[in-house]
């Protein structure tokens, strides 16, 4: 019996950590930014579930801001370049033939509408990469959620 | 009755010594085995019966291997039950239960207010507002097809 006790607290344990929402994500390469800089220093991660946000429910909302570091910057490009394939460009800023600003509006998952948006600063060494799932208009989305400055 | 008192009776070390003296020539009943079990079974006896034990241990084992191909099988199918009752319980409640977290140079934060401040800076950093205007602009399929078209007549 004391088996079974250990085998339901271990297999318990796991399905908590297992968020729904990582597991959403995780068909994406930006994921692989979130996991390797999200807990290192000089970054600022945030995640939101089931919150509003602005005037906005998300279902999720992750963000990450990334200083001084280059190779970050790279991987974050090559992540982001495999994750346009099929996804709509809505908007890209390229400055000396490096993308310094991408929005991509994914495919549904689900009910969800994605959408990945990205800026580099680089006179300030600073990447910006956001993850947005939403039950709601893209395009409504965006709007109350940059406009709300 | 009086038969199965008989061969629960334990035996002492001497009867032991006699039966399996008369065991190893091959003469014990079967009765006569099952006592000679019961004793070696036994806690403390003194090291000379060590061989034995192992002996009959070995044997013991034997008549116990069936049950172990069973109860395994059990606990297997028990805990494979367990185990997708649990995911689906696991996924049900933790999808009900939102995730707020924010994570500042490597340090947790959980702080609502906290987190829904960070998380509205990094919207700050994204793009300003005549960017955003523009791309929504862009969502309407038909003017981004016309407008991507227009390049190629400019060409020719």
């Amino acid at each position: 019996m004391k088996r079974y006790k250990i085998y339901f607290l271990l297999l318990f344990a796991i399905g908590l950590t297992a968020s729904p929402n990582l597991l959403a994500q995780k068909d994406l390469q930006i994921n692989k930014v979130f996991e390797q800089y999200g807990k290192k220093k000089g970054s600022v991660m945030v995640e939101l579930s089931n919150e509003a946000l602005g005037d906005y429910d998300l279902t999720l909302f992750k963000s990450i801001i990334i200083r001084n570091d280059p190779s970050a910057a790279k991987l974050t490009r090559i992540c982001l370049s495999k994750d346009e394939e099929g996804a709509k460009k809505i908007k890209q800023v390229i400055a000396n033939g490096v993308p310094t600003s991408i929005y991509l509006q994914l495919p549904r998952k689900g009910k969800d509408n994605r959408l990945i948006l990205f800026n580099e600063s680089r006179s300030e060494n600073r990447l910006t990469l956001i993850y947005i799932e939403t039950v709601n208009d893209s395009e409504n989305v965006l709007k109350l959620l940059l406009k709300k400055k | 009755m009086l038969k199965i008192n008989n061969m629960r009776k334990r035996i002492n070390i001497k009867e032991a010594e006699a039966l399996l003296e008369k065991y190893y020539e091959g003469n014990t009943s079967q009765a006569e085995e099952k006592r000679l079990y019961h004793f070696l079974l036994q806690d403390h006896l003194p090291e000379k019966f060590e061989a034995d034990c192992a002996l009959f241990g070995f044997f013991a084992n034997q008549k116990q291997k069936p049950k172990a191909v069973i109860i395994p099988l059990m606990r297997w199918a028990s805990i494979a039950a367990v185990m997708v009752g649990i995911i689906v319980f696991a996924k049900t409640w933790v999808s009900d239960n939102p995730t707020n977290i924010a994570y500042i140079n490597g340090q947790k934060y959980t702080d609502i207010q906290v987190v829904k401040e960070q998380a509205m800076s990094s919207l700050k950093l994204v793009s300003s507002l005549d960017e955003v205007e523009e791309c929504v602009k862009n969502l309407n399929d038909k003017d981004l097809i016309e407008s991507q078209l227009a390049i190629f007549n400019d060409i020719h």
